[in-house]
């Protein structure tokens, strides 16, 4: 199967293989593979809209040392916190992007129709979403916590809560960008949908980065935090295909 | 009375509690009412211009 | 045969006029119950031997809380039936419940608050169950929120559904993790039903309001339903008679 993107570079590629989605060769999951190329290519090519989020997560963790306190020893205790709160608040920022291009030019539409499985292609959007902001975010974290007084040794919790926390929040907030789709300013909406539902995510995460920056073992609150994400991986892409579908009629 | 107006010096608490739950059930009443109301109305107005377009 | 209640509970009509013959037989029982259970508390029952008349709150603040989970949970599988057999009664049974249930957890809110007061020293307390009630609290805004955003009943129906379904879900999720942080950073709060053994003279003025919210729940339901399923009709011929009525 060959890239039907770079043959038309100045328009958004159409998902071109919707045809090929009801042949049998091409099965769910080839199909959400496409999906996730395709949705990766074209975010690399609006550049801007990748950077957004991360820029945000930094201006926010540099609003915690000026409202507070320079010293490290009194950022250090809330650094997990701070930490937490503005990953939650940039993925939040980042899901309003998540369908809405998709769902304007009829991609969505196309993806409801193909005859395939939404949930797969819902679930390989969602995918692409966490590597183009959950990863990044999860990346830059521990230069974040160092600012806020992390010790070096905490980097590798941070990542890994971070990277394991996003996979959750890009999960339930897929259902919530779904379920707005068809309304119009939904920023203030899709937080209040999802913000309540994130909370256990905000709790374990930061347990375990505040653990980590701590020099602890941070296992359990991460083991929980795994334990939402694949409950949300088993459960969020089903909802999400519903909400897609009600949104589409 | 007095004393069981006092409710042992916990009337600041005990007495504002017990109001908003009932004024809380009041609204409830009253929005139920309203609702039922409003919609009872705004049927008969799609009926009747529903009526006089046959 | 052992489907027609089920298939009847979906018309309507039916429904309709169902609701309007039950309200009084759930209101009465309410009132009685409620009136009875304030005697049973305020008066009846005897001062707490460490919080006084102070833990009197307790029979307003846990019905009402008891309230805003029952009627989350009612307003969940209502929604998740109306989506899996697409019956617009169940629909209406959620859209009628939100509200109310969002003022319960409201009025626990400000009970809790209330009786914290005197026991803690401060209004508020980042509490597992006064957090709980307010995570409960957003879930039933976002509800109500994302259902006026849908100018059209039935996608405001099955999107708010969908929400109403995933927040069951997480329900149990997130009261286990405000309680599971709540322990890490503080020792658990003796306030509630923290006691052993309570006299019956206690508890069953509690256990009567318990049944007597949940009576008026209904009641205030049943109004609210007829509501709501007339909004969801358009110009079916049973209407006429029934707003007549």
């Amino acid at each position: 199967m060959t890239d039907s993107g770079t043959m038309m570079p100045p328009v958004r590629p159409a998902f071109d293989s919707a045809s090929d989605a009801t042949h049998p060769a091409v099965t769910a999951l080839a199909a959400a593979r496409l999906v996730l190329a395709r949705d990766l290519k074209l975010a690399f090519r609006k550049r801007s809209q990748l950077v957004q989020p991360l820029a945000f997560f930094a201006i926010v963790t540099t609003l915690f040392p000026l409202g507070v306190s320079p010293e490290l020893s009194r950022l250090r205790p809330m650094a997990a916190g701070v930490l937490w709160a503005a990953a939650l608040l940039a993925s939040l920022l980042a899901l309003e992007m998540l369908f809405r291009d998709d769902a304007q030019d009829g991609t969505l539409e196309q993806y409801a129709l193909s005859g395939g499985s939404l949930t797969w292609l819902l679930a390989a959007k969602t995918a692409a979403h966490w590597l183009l902001t959950g990863l990044p975010l999860a990346l830059m974290a521990p230069l974040a916590g160092i600012a806020l007084g992390a010790p070096n040794g905490a980097v590798p919790g941070i990542v890994v809560s971070v990277a394991v926390g996003t996979v959750a929040l890009s999960l339930i907030g897929s259902i919530g960008a779904a379920l707005t789709l068809g309304i119009r300013r939904s920023g203030a909406l899709l937080s209040l949908l999802t913000l309540p539902l994130d909370i256990p995510v905000l709790i374990f995460g930061a347990r375990a980065t505040e653990l980590a920056i701590g020099g602890e073992a941070y296992g359990v609150p991460l083991q929980l935090l795994a334990a939402v994400a694949v409950l949300g991986l088993t459960l969020a892409p089903l909802a999400a295909a519903a909400a897609v579908r009600i949104n589409l009629e | 009375m007095r004393h069981f107006l006092d409710m042992g010096g916990y009337w600041p608490f005990v007495w504002p509690a017990y109001a908003v739950t009932f004024a809380v059930m009041a609204l409830n009443i009253i929005w139920a009412r309203r609702l039922l109301k409003r919609s009872r109305k705004e049927a008969l107005r799609r009926l009747t211009i529903g009526g006089t377009e046959k | 045969m052992a489907w027609t209640w089920f298939h009847r509970l979906a018309s309507p009509p039916h429904v309709y006029r169902l609701s309007a013959r039950l309200t009084p037989w759930l209101a009465w029982p309410a009132a009685l119950l409620i009136v009875a259970g304030l005697i049973g508390g305020l008066w009846l029952a005897p001062p707490d031997y460490q919080q006084g008349d102070g833990y009197r709150i307790i029979y307003v603040h846990a019905p009402s809380a008891w309230m805003s989970l029952f009627v989350y949970t009612t307003m969940a599988v209502a929604a998740g039936i109306g989506l899996i057999w697409r019956m617009k009664v169940a629909h209406a049974v959620a859209a009628a419940s939100a509200p109310v249930g969002a003022s319960f957890t409201f009025a626990a809110l400000v009970t809790g608050s209330l009786w914290g007061k005197p026991m803690w020293g401060t209004y508020w307390q980042w509490d597992p169950r006064l957090t709980s009630e307010l995570i409960l609290l957003f879930l039933y805004l976002g509800y109500m929120g994302l259902r006026s955003a849908f100018d059209d009943v039935q996608r405001a129906d099955r999107a708010s559904a969908v929400l109403a379904v995933v927040g069951l879900v997480n329900v149990p999720i997130i009261h286990y993790s405000v309680v599971w942080w709540n322990s890490l950073h503080q020792a658990p709060s003796l306030m509630y039903l923290g006691k052993p053994t309570m006299p019956p003279s206690m508890y069953v003025p509690l256990l009567i309001m318990l049944v007597g919210f949940t009576l008026f729940y209904g009641a205030v339901l049943l109004v609210r339903l007829r509501g709501e399923v007339l909004s969801r009709e358009r110009a079916a011929s049973w209407i006429r008679e029934a707003v007549r009525a």
